[in-house]
């Protein structure tokens, strides 16, 4: 049985879907799942910058698609992970360079061997995301809790549900439960009540993401730290497992106490 | 529209006019046989809002309500014509037009629905009609004719019921669908199909299953009923009024031809911005909803508002439950 090809995509720029497709592909390998990531972000190109992978880039998907390499030997493997792959997109090149009839036949390869294919989109809603989607059997869209964000996401997911009849998944990403709590921001219903979408995930706003994307260490290598929880939680969603919301409070003493008296 | 308001106010025309009030009925109920029959002697006031409610729709469409009336019961007519257009009977049925042609010399049959039609003033206009032959033998070239007549009229010829087998051969020849029964026409499309024709007045109402997503948008020269919400992003343009079965959080557009008794009305009330014909208003300080309220505080109550234009300005208020359909202070 192919596997699942998952397109990450939604709309407006720097809202994480780099940081989220490589956090859930690395969740979804530790979980033991054969995962290979594809960068379709052709001419801006940095899944491999998060993923701490740059160095051992050799070929990348222009390079397949033009036939100067097999598609085997451009992906680079993730030695911190049972079996991570990443196939590359070329930073010289251009968007069009790769058509959509061509990136659907290399999504299609890798799915005989892998079990997830996991589609970095580039932003807007030009030719680069209509061929990240095109292969694509799932989507999810991340978003921020911003307007800009939220309003980009909701025509992203009209064009889905108008042009390709998906039912894309939602992802709450920087989350910050305290705004949200006093009010001051609008909070995961609100966000569900404008998308009216399934959620999948919501990652908090916290610095060590942005930290561990910035070192090339994807959080979700490191169980022990409590916000790549929301990616190994988002994981076991794709997977088709229902597990409940992860608390979004830093473990701690303050925190336990506020637990305690419910704010 | 609905039959039955064309019917009312066929009626009261008629009060008023110079025609007897009686035969002009009789004729109304031969003509229009499948509206819902009007009880005798409703009270004027029905009538009058009925009537009033329909000149409101015709504004926008820029239809003459008092000549269509008289010219659809073509009271007028001689006596010659008259047998003849009582041979060829038009019915409206659910999902189209149904045609029988009687008894008589072709060419008159011809020369009547065609009047017949002009009468209807486009009344029929976007309609799929379904031809009733009956035993008639008619030939390619005939069928012909009458296709080219209701294409005048913008409507199109569907299926061609017949016995004759002749007929049917004819109708299959120019690619139209057959039926041979001689029952009660089936619509051979669901009963929406004539509405998606955007720009007929036809049907007063379009409505929208489903969410509008922000870069939506819905224009219709219909009134518009949207099931779901209307986004921040997305707009909701229309002719009539505009409602919104759901949360209305983008920009709606009611009486976008310019009929200013056109009104906006949504089950939650929060549009972007609101245009009723060529007036203008942007939308309140949006409420506080329940979250980040103070446990004093308690949550604004949330009710389905209306949007019309008074004096000139656009008011919004509570929908009134007591009389659904109408604003509180209004009474149009």
């Amino acid at each position: 049985m192919p596997g699942t090809v998952i397109t990450v995509t939604s709309g407006k720029g720097g809202v994480g879907k780099t940081t989220t497709t490589t956090n859930v592909a690395v969740a979804l390998a530790m979980a033991g799942k054969r995962v290979v990531v594809v960068d379709a972000d052709i001419g801006l190109r940095n899944l491999d910058l998060v993923m701490g992978l740059e160095s051992r880039v050799i070929y990348d998907l222009v390079d397949v698609v033009e036939g100067r390499c097999e598609l085997q030997q451009a992906l680079v493997r993730d030695n911190r992970v049972e079996a991570l792959h990443l196939l590359a997109a070329a930073q010289t090149r251009d968007k069009s360079d790769v058509g959509i009839q061509q990136m659907v036949s290399v999504c299609k390869a890798l799915s005989q061997t892998a079990d997830y294919v996991i589609i970095d989109s580039p932003a807007g809603i030009e030719h680069g995301f209509q061929s990240a989607i095109a292969p694509s059997d799932r989507v999810l869209i991340v978003t921020t809790a911003d307007v800009s964000a939220l309003r980009d996401a909701d025509k992203v997911i009209y064009l889905l549900e108008r042009d390709w009849k998906h039912q894309p998944g939602l992802v709450v990403n920087r989350y910050n439960a305290q705004l949200s709590r006093d009010g001051e921001l609008r909070d995961i219903d609100d966000i569900l009540d404008i998308l009216s979408i399934d959620l999948l995930g919501v990652v908090p706003e916290h610095k060590s993401i942005v930290l561990a994307t910035d070192r090339g260490q994807p959080i979700a290598l490191n169980r022990r730290h409590y916000v790549s929880q929301a990616y190994h939680n988002m994981a076991q969603r794709v997977m088709g497992n229902n597990v409940p919301l992860m608390d979004f409070r830093e473990p701690g003493f303050f925190n336990a106490l506020a637990r305690l008296f419910g704010r | 529209m609905p039959p039955s308001v064309r019917k009312r106010k066929a009626v009261q025309e008629s009060r008023t006019g110079a025609v007897d009030p009686h035969s002009v009925k009789t004729r109304a109920s031969e003509q229009l046989d499948n509206a819902t029959v009007m009880e005798e002697g409703t009270e004027q006031e029905a009538i009058n809002s009925a009537a009033e409610l329909h000149n409101g729709a015709d504004q926008s469409h820029g239809e003459k309500p008092a000549d269509a009336a008289r010219a659809e019961f073509g009271a007028e007519s001689g006596a010659d014509e008259a047998t003849s257009l009582t041979a060829v009977k038009i019915r409206g049925r659910p999902g189209g037009v149904s045609i029988e042609m009687g008894e008589g010399d072709w060419d008159d049959l011809i020369k009547a629905l065609d009047e017949r039609l002009s009468a209807a003033e486009g009344f029929f206009r976007g309609g799929r009609a379904v031809l009733e032959l009956g035993p008639r033998e008619a030939s390619e070239e005939r069928l012909r004719q009458v296709r080219v007549i209701l294409v005048r009229h913008d409507m199109t010829l569907g299926i061609v019921k017949s016995t004759a087998r002749r007929t049917l051969q004819a109708a299959l020849m120019l690619g139209l669908s057959t039926s041979s029964e001689a029952e009660e026409p089936v619509p051979a499309e669901p009963a929406m199909a004539p509405v998606v024709a955007i720009t007929q007045p036809q049907s007063p109402y379009f409505v929208h299953n489903g969410t509008l997503r922000s870069g939506q948008v819905l224009r219709k020269a219909e009134s518009v009923v949207v099931l779901g919400d209307v986004n921040p992003g997305a707009q909701v343009i229309s002719a009539g009024d505009v409602m919104v079965w759901g949360r209305l959080r983008g920009v709606a557009h009611a009486g976008a031809a310019g009929n200013k008794k056109a009104v906006v009305a949504a089950i939650e009330f929060s549009p972007t911005q609101l245009r009723i014909a060529g007036v203008a208003a942007i939308a309140p300080e949006s409420k506080k909803t329940g979250r980040g309220l103070k446990f004093w505080q308690k949550p604004p109550e949330r009710r389905p508002e209306v949007a019309y234009i008074a004096d000139g300005r656009i008011v919004v208020e509570p929908w009134d439950d007591s009389r659904p359909g109408r604003p509180k202070t209004v009474r149009r």
